[in-house]
C-alpha cells in the first residue's frame, strides 16, 4: 500500500490476521502472529518502583529555562511545527485535519508513520471523548513504551477542526504544554 | 444446538443493527428458528423497530432476576423471530450492565437455555472492542464483521480482527471469523474503490455478496421496518440481504462441516 490516501498502517497486519482467521485450515495452523506492539492496560497497580540507587554526588540545580517566546504570528503550518520542534523537546510534530489526513509534518516519523499514528489518535480522542462526559476533551498526553506523544485538539472559527500532535522521548512540562496550547489556541485561525 | 452469530466492528455507523436485523428476517423467513439478541446497551434493535426503549423488557430484566427467561423474549409477527430485547436499561446504568456481562459471564448460561429453541442466534454488539464485545464473542460460534469501505475503517480493521484472535486464542476456541461484509457500498465514488481493492487484493474471509448504499435503508428505518417489509416492489438492497444470507448460511454449513458438526435434521412427514 503505498498510495497517499489510504494509509499503509495496520492494514497489512489486518490483511495478515484477515488471513489466519479465515475459514481456511490450512492458514490456521500458525498461531498467533499478532505482532502487536499495544500497551497492556492492566487494572492491577504496577510493581512497586525499586528503590533509588544512592549517588554519589548530585547535580547542582539548574533554573528551569525560560519559555521560548514564539513569533507574534506564523504564516502556515510547516512555519508553526517548525518552531515547535526547535523549542520543545520534541522529535516528530504534526498537524491533523478532522478526517486524519495530514496537513504538514516535521521530524523524525516518516509520512506514512504520522498516517498511522494519525488515524489512532483520532480513534483515541474519541475514546477519550466517550470518559469524559461533558466531551469537552482537547488534549491527550500518552505514553507508549518510550514514546510520549501529546495530541492537542482545535476547532477553527470555520468550524474546521485540527489535531496537532508533539512525540518525543520526554515530555514536556505542564506549564509547557499550557503554553502551546494557549498559544495554538490564537494561532490555529491564523495559519 | 443453536448457532450463535455476532456482528461486531470496532467502529460506528457501519450497519450492524440493520444487518443483524435485516438477516435474522431473512434468515426466519427462511423458516429457521431465530433469536435476535440486542446487546448494545444503547438497545439499538428496538430503536431500529421503532419502539421506544423502556417498551419491551429483556436482558437487563432477565440478568437482574426480575422475569423469567421466557418472559424476557418478544415475539414477533414472524412466527420463527423471536427477539431478546436489552431490557429497559436505564442509560445511566450502562457501565455497570457492561461490566456485568464481561466480568460475571451472564451471557453464556442465557443463550445456553435457549439454545434447543432456536437454530440460529444472532447477536447485534454496540460499537468497539470493549467488554460487551469481547463477552458476545467469547460465546459466539461466528463473528461477521460489517465493514463500510473508507479508509478510516482499513485502518482500524486490524483492531476488531486482533480482538477476535485474542477471544479465539483465550476465551472461546470455537470462535470463527465468518468474514468480513462490505456494507453501504458506493461504487461511483473513487476513494471507496480504493478500499475495495485493497480489501478484496489481499484480505481473507471478504464475502462476497456486498450490500450497496441504498436509499430504501432510510425509509426502512425511518417505518421501523426489516428492509424486506417495506411495501411495494422488492428492493435490490432486500435481494442483495438475500444472497447475503443464503452466503452465509452455506458459509456456515461449509465451516462446521470442517468441524465435524453435522447439520442433522429429525425426519418429518410430508403429508
Amino acid at each position: 500500500m503505498k498510495e497517499v490516501n489510504v494509509s499503509s498502517f495496520s492494514i497489512q497486519r489486518a490483511l495478515e490476521l484477515s488471513r489466519l482467521l479465515s475459514r481456511s485450515a490450512e492458514a490456521r495452523t500458525s498461531p498467533a502472529a499478532s505482532g502487536a506492539s499495544y500497551v497492556k492496560f492492566n487494572l492491577e497497580p504496577p510493581p512497586a518502583a525499586p528503590a533509588p540507587v544512592a549517588l554519589h554526588f548530585q547535580k547542582p540545580v539548574e533554573a528551569p529555562a525560560p519559555a521560548p517566546v514564539p513569533p507574534t504570528s506564523f504564516h502556515n503550518w510547516d512555519e508553526l511545527l517548525g518552531w515547535l520542534i526547535s523549542s520543545y523537546p520534541f522529535d516528530a510534530v504534526f498537524v491533523l485535519d478532522a478526517q486524519g489526513f495530514i496537513i504538514s509534518h516535521q521530524g523524525k516519523w516518516s509520512y506514512d508513520e504520522v498516517e498511522g499514528l494519525g488515524a489512532n489518535l483520532l480513534l483515541a480522542n474519541q475514546q477519550a471523548q466517550r470518559l469524559d462526559q461533558l466531551g469537552l476533551v482537547k488534549q491527550l498526553l500518552v505514553n507508549v513504551a518510550d514514546m510520549r506523544l501529546a495530541a492537542m485538539q482545535f476547532v477553527r472559527a470555520d468550524k474546521e477542526s485540527y489535531t496537532v500532535g508533539m512525540s518525543g522521548a520526554h515530555l514536556a512540562s505542564e506549564d509547557e504544554y499550557r503554553q502551546i496550547r494557549e498559544l495554538l489556541a490564537v494561532q490555529v485561525d491564523i495559519v | 444446538m443453536a448457532c450463535k452469530l455476532t456482528l461486531a466492528s470496532q467502529k460506528g455507523g457501519v450497519g450492524k443493527t440493520t444487518l443483524s436485523l435485516n438477516l435474522a428476517v431473512a434468515f426466519a423467513e427462511r423458516g429457521l428458528r431465530t433469536l435476535l439478541v440486542d446487546l448494545d446497551p444503547q438497545g439499538a434493535v428496538s430503536l431500529a423497530l421503532a419502539k421506544d426503549d423502556t417498551d419491551w423488557q429483556g436482558l437487563t430484566e432477565l440478568i437482574l432476576g426480575q422475569c423469567s427467561a421466557e418472559e424476557a423474549l418478544t415475539p414477533t409477527k414472524l412466527r420463527q423471530l423471536t427477539i431478546l430485547a436489552r431490557g429497559r436499561l436505564d442509560p445511566v446504568d450502562a457501565c455497570a450492565f457492561e461490566q456485568t456481562l464481561f466480568q460475571a459471564h451472564p451471557l453464556g448460561p442465557i443463550l445456553e437455555h435457549y439454545e434447543n429453541d432456536f437454530d440460529y442466534m444472532i447477536v447485534d454488539a454496540p460499537s468497539g472492542v470493549g467488554m460487551v464485545t469481547r463477552a458476545c464473542l467469547a460465546v459466539s460460534d461466528f463473528a461477521l464483521l460489517p465493514f463500510v469501505p473508507d479508509s478510516l475503517n482499513l485502518r482500524s480493521l486490524f483492531q476488531m480482527l486482533r480482538v477476535v484472535q485474542h477471544v479465539e486464542e483465550h476465551d472461546n476456541q470455537a470462535l470463527r471469523l465468518l468474514g468480513i461484509v462490505v456494507n453501504m457500498v458506493d461504487l461511483e465514488n473513487a476513494a471507496t474503490q480504493q478500499v475495495l481493492s485493497t480489501l478484496w487484493s489481499g484480505f481473507a474471509g471478504v464475502l462476497e455478496t456486498m450490500i450497496p448504499r441504498s436509499e430504501a435503508f432510510s425509509r426502512a428505518s425511518a417505518a421501523g421496518l426489516p428492509l424486506s417489509y417495506l411495501g411495494g416492489p422488492l428492493t435490490p438492497a432486500a435481494r442483495r440481504l438475500q444472497s447475503l444470507s443464503t452466503e452465509l448460511l452455506d458459509l456456515i454449513a461449509e465451516m462446521r462441516n470442517a468441524a465435524g458438526i453435522n447439520d442433522e435434521r429429525g425426519q418429518r412427514q410430508l403429508i
